[in-house]
């Protein structure tokens, strides 16, 4: 960065101050960066906050959740309200392992599938020619604006009339259509050189062969965003169990857990909610660290023109 | 589930944590009904929205400015730009709008969606006189309350052009011109 600055500022010193479109992603720090400082770790830590206070709220024991001065730390770690947890739980009859079960496999099948169906239609928008490409595309455009509370009422028909109502399909089905990941994924494909898909024709692959073994391995970081975002969407999901699902037994963890607390004291119910909580944020945090890199690189073809 | 944490912030009794440190500071003389109060839990609920919604759009936004390409500013540089503001005002921003309409297009869905926030912040349904009820609110409560499936799917079709008049105005921000 300091070479490219050197070339430009050759011979014109006057400018040198003034240069700073280089400095963008700056390797190194300079204490001409502390005004940026100043503003943006107070905004880390707003944004920061929330997130202890839930990690440290669910791990406070019970004096200390209503202690006053009210305080963000704890100083005694305690996992009563884990305790509680797993005691409330005890008391409804269905275990909690079952709840933790369906919400997994609901989860691994929407990730799965939508990955799947998401890649698919996002190789025919980039690879294929075909007819009606560009109003399907529009169509997949304002799909995305189609928010999921909008569309509840019909897809509670659709839900019925397929039969599937109170079953895992009701879980799943309503979560496959993922217009957001066809359109990363298909942003993502267009900047595949076409040199390699024309290569691989010549050598004799098929279109399924194109999309194995040359469009997928290529948009990982795609793949992983929008596996993400799947995730995220399926993981936290309580609308399916409140809307399609009847039976107990194959409800989700989230929204056992919203209705969990209804039961016991209000007391012990702060503690419990925190507990519950942080069980189902912490593995939404956890998959985001650590594919972190992937959906930076997947974002900066997101644009939409 | 987070609003477990947004609850205790604003709570209006001896748990509320903003609550206590305005005392502490003589700002107010009486603990303030955040959650409870008609007037407040709008904000309230802004506030959290806000919270929320930082999160893609901000990646999306980022990477469209680390990945504008350099030799832009020292070619507006040459050209006799002046300043870093000119810079942002001239270059960043035209430059990153793809990114920045992907972000409104995900807060816009995003905060339509957030049904039931005023639900949970006051732990009340429906949230004292109806404050803080939003549209997606009104309409799960026809359709899944009181089975009154037309009115409700009515209330999505009107919730359906919103979103998209918010869309066509976000493009007219960020999107468009080709060539910026």
């Amino acid at each position: 960065m300091r070479k490219e600055k050197q070339i430009i500022t050759k011979g014109k010193r006057r400018k040198k101050a003034r240069y700073f479109g280089a400095m963008i992603d700056p390797r190194s720090f300079h204490p001409s960066q502390i005004k940026f400082l100043i503003i943006l770790v107070p905004l880390l830590i707003v944004t920061l906050l929330p997130l202890i206070f839930i990690i440290s709220h669910a791990f406070k024991p019970l004096d200390e959740l209503y202690a006053f001065p009210p305080r963000f730390y704890t100083t005694r770690i305690t996992f009563d309200n884990f305790r509680n947890l797993i005691q409330a739980t005890a008391q409804t009859g269905i275990p909690l392992s079952r709840y933790l079960f369906n919400s997994l496999l609901v989860t691994a099948a929407v990730i799965v599938l939508s990955l799947l169906l998401s890649s698919l239609a996002a190789f025919a928008f980039a690879f294929l020619e075909f007819r009606g490409k560009k109003f399907l595309f529009a169509a997949n455009q304002f799909a995305i604006m189609f928010i999921a509370i909008a569309v509840a009422v019909p897809r509670f028909m659709v839900i019925t009339y397929l039969g599937i109502a109170n079953t895992y399909w009701a879980h799943i089905i309503p979560l496959l259509a993922m217009p957001v990941g066809v359109f990363l994924l298909k942003q993502f494909m267009e900047q595949i050189p076409r040199d390699l898909s024309e290569a691989a024709v010549i050598d004799g692959a098929n279109k399924w062969q194109i999309y194995r073994h040359i469009a997928l391995p290529l948009v990982k970081p795609a793949l992983a965003t929008v596996a993400i975002l799947a995730f995220q969407l399926a993981w936290n999901n309580t609308e399916t169990s409140a809307l399609f699902v009847v039976d107990e037994a194959i409800k989700t963890l989230p929204y056992y857990f919203s209705t969990l607390t209804l039961g016991t004291s209000a007391i012990v119910a702060q503690g419990i909610q925190a507990a519950a909580a942080l069980i189902v944020f912490i593995p939404n945090i956890v998959l985001f660290i650590l594919l972190q890199r992937q959906v930076m690189n997947t974002m900066a073809y997101s644009g939409m023109k | 589930m987070i609003s477990v944490v947004w609850r205790s912030f604003f709570s209006g009794d001896n748990r509320g944590i903003l609550n206590f440190y305005l005392l502490e500071l003589g700002l107010i003389n009486k603990p303030v009904q955040w959650l409870q109060s008609p007037n407040m839990i709008f904000w309230i609920m802004v506030i959290v929205g806000l919270w929320t919604s930082m999160g893609i759009g901000f990646l999306a936004m980022l990477s469209g400015i680390l990945n504008i390409n350099r030799e832009l500013y020292e070619a507006a540089y040459v050209d006799g730009l002046k300043n870093r503001f000119q810079e942002i005002v001239y270059i960043t921003i035209p430059q990153m709008r793809p990114q920045m309409m992907f972000g409104a297009v995900m807060a816009i869905v995003n905060t339509f969606n957030a049904s039931g926030l005023a639900i949970a912040l006051t732990a009340s349904n429906p949230p004292p006189e109806y404050a803080g009820w939003l549209i997606t609110d009104h309409m799960n409560d026809f359709a899944f309350a009181r089975w009154e499936m037309g009115y409700a799917s009515a209330i999505s079709v009107v919730l359906l052009m919103m979103v998209l008049c918010f869309y066509f105005l976000a493009n007219r921000f960020f999107g468009g011109k080709k060539d910026a």
